[in-house]
Order: structure tokens, then sequence, then C-alpha cells
């Protein structure tokens, strides 16, 4: 069956809880079954929290629906956005609002903002290890101005960090040695955040991004950071990894900032 | 006219530093370098003096832009010289500081 005749139907009626990294993994799913002719319609929650929350979101800005008056142009509710460049201007403006939220100055947190370029730098060199810029990265940012609580979640449609590695070390002929060091994924995973893939192997293609995003949890500058790339799941608040089935294309990483974090 | 002996990055380059190459985004490293400030070091090279960098007030740096600029300029020059020439500025975030030595001082062990 060709493309043209596929048609994907999301039944978001019953859903119990919607979270906006659920919206951006949800978004960015879609605009890839729309960009290869897949056809996409859905429902609307039954919940009405849900739905407006959905409707804030920007969500239809990507996928054909309709948004009540009173949703249009909420401040600060959530903010949907996708490029496939490094865009640190818009990062600083988005890092301002989630300071302003939090910390009640509009100063931005520089932690915020090296997470948030590096996130876009991974997605341009390695969402597809053998093609620079091929996927578009996603970021969603949720405001909450009673908790004083920024949620964001990011995502790429790439290969994820466990195969980008993989294949290139493949590439460069090392991959036996490579996958020799370490036990299983959870564990490399772990490696390549601590930056020891580097030190242990001599690849310079992971270098310092993903290692400089865990010193800046370590410093608390933001909570709850948790990642799903491949067959992983990492939370590294409650140091909870496991390995997840069906994997998971790509890389999704979510933080929170709150007024229990430092503003670095 | 550019002061030879001081830079500081938010005002002599830009708020927001980005990535490390032109093509990945804007206000890149290679465009820093391209811009001038390759030229300002090896001119303090060349006249023996030192450049203070002064990286507070920016909204934050990736590790590529440190890296892209003063890790690119030992692979272009030698790794002690970029040591020695630049005086480094950063009271409110000091690993900047630490995090630049380290890319430079990579650049030694691999050269």
């Amino acid at each position: 069956m060709s493309a043209l005749h596929k048609r994907i139907f999301i039944n978001l009626a019953d859903i119990q809880n919607l979270t906006n990294d659920a919206i951006v993994v949800l978004i960015s799913i879609v605009t890839d079954f729309t960009r290869r002719g897949i056809k996409v319609q859905g429902n609307y929650p039954k919940n009405q929290l849900f739905k407006d929350k959905l409707e804030q979101s920007g969500f239809f800005e990507y996928v054909y629906g309709s948004v009540s008056n009173e949703n249009k142009n909420v401040k600060n509710a959530i903010y949907t956005k996708y490029s496939t460049e490094v865009e640190a201007v818009k990062s600083y403006e988005i890092n301002r609002l989630a300071t302003e939220t939090v910390f009640g100055t509009n100063i931005g947190s520089e932690d915020i903002q090296r997470v948030l370029v590096e996130l876009m730098m991974n997605t341009f060199k390695h969402a597809d290890p053998e093609i620079e810029a091929a996927e578009n990265w996603w970021l969603s940012v949720e405001h909450d101005n009673i908790l004083k609580k920024v949620t964001f979640a990011f995502i790429d449609n790439g290969v994820g960090i466990l195969s980008s590695i993989n294949k290139l070390a493949y590439k460069q002929g090392i991959f036996k040695s490579f996958k020799g060091f370490f036990k299983d994924d959870i564990e490399i995973l772990r490696d390549i955040l601590d930056g020891k893939i580097k030190s242990r192997t001599g690849l310079s293609f992971r270098g310092k991004g993903l290692p400089a995003i865990l010193n800046a949890f370590k410093r608390n500058s933001f909570s709850n950071l948790t990642i799903i790339t491949n067959n992983v799941y990492a939370n590294f608040d409650t140091k909870h990894f496991r390995a997840i089935s069906p994997d998971f294309m790509g890389t999704l990483i979510y933080f929170e900032l709150s007024t229990d974090n430092n503003l670095i | 006219m550019q002061n030879p002996h001081y830079f500081k990055i938010a005002e002599n380059f830009s708020k927001t530093p980005g990535p490390r190459y032109i093509k990945e985004g804007v206000f890149s490293a290679e465009l820093l370098l391209k811009d001038g400030f390759r030229k300002l070091y090896f001119d303090a090279l060349d006249k023996g003096y030192k450049i203070t960098v002064d990286l507070d007030d920016t909204a934050g740096y990736a590790t590529s832009f440190l890296e892209g600029t003063f890790g690119e300029l030992a692979r272009e020059s030698d790794p002690e010289k970029v040591l020695n020439h630049f005086i480094f500025i950063s009271h409110k975030r000091p690993w900047y500081i630490d995090e630049i030595k380290e890319y430079i001082n990579d650049v030694k062990k691999n050269k």
C-alpha cells in the first residue's frame, strides 16, 4: 500500500493525563507521518483541562484542528518550536521567560542556555551521524505560574544517542573494542554523560556537550533530568535507569526549573 | 576602535554566543574568529602582549563555542602560547575558565 493510502487516527478522547513532553513527542511523530504523506486525524480529549492544554500548546499549528478563542495567544502556557539549526537567540528568549516565571527576574539561566544550545547542536550533528542538519529538534516549554515551575521537553527524531555512537564507532572500525568496554546500553549512556566514553576510547565525535548537561544538573541548575533514547530510560534525579521496549527512535530530554534550583 | 588588550564577548561579539561553526547557527565560534578575534590573538602573539577576555554577562556558553574558539586557536598556533597570551575573567561562572584550559590542554595532548 502506498503512503498516500495510509491513514492514522490518534484517539485522545479518554486520556488520563497530558504533559508537555507527551505533546512534543506527539507533534514530532505526527509531522513525521505528514512529511511522508501519511494522513493523520484525531479527536480531542474529553477532559476539558487536557483539551485546553492541547490547544494552548501550539499542537494545532502542526496538526489540522480548531482552537477555541480563549486558548489562542495564552501567555506563558506551552511553547512549541522546531528547527534544524542552533538558535541561541531564541533559546535565550525562552530562557528569560522561564526565569521570570520561576524567580521573578528575566535575566535567564546560563546553565539552561547551555543545555538548550548543546541539545540543538547534538541534533544538528548527531541525529543522523552521516548527514548534518538532517533532523528537526522540537522544544516544548510549559510554565506553571502558580507552582513557579517551568518544564522543558526537547526531542529529536534522529537515530538516538546510543545508535549514533554505535554507527560511528562501527564506521571508524572500533566497534568491537568499544562495545567490549561496557556491560549494557544503560551503562554506555551513563558513561557518555560522565564523559568517560571519549577518554576510554579516544572518540572525538561525542565530546563535551552531554557531560556539560550532567554537570549543570549536578550544580542544581535544574531538576528531574530524564533521558529516553533507543532502549534506555534514565532519570538522573531518582537514579532510576531501565531498559525499555520497544525502542524509542530518537532522543527525548526532559528537565524542570523551579525555586528549588539555583539561578546559575 | 577595539581595545587590543581587552575583549568582552557580551559587548564586543554577542550576548548570545552560539555553536561552533557558522553553518550550525548564528554567533558561532567560527564567526568570532573570522570577525577579528583570530587577528587580535595573532597580533598579540606578534607584539608580545596579553589579551584579557571577559566571559561575563552573556546568556551562557555551549562547550563547543568555547572549544571552537580557544581550542581552535591552540590547534592553529601553539597551546602554550594560547594559555600565555590570554587572561580570562569569569566572576560569575569560574568553571568556564577551567573548561577553556582543559580544551587547550586537550589540544596539547593530541598535538
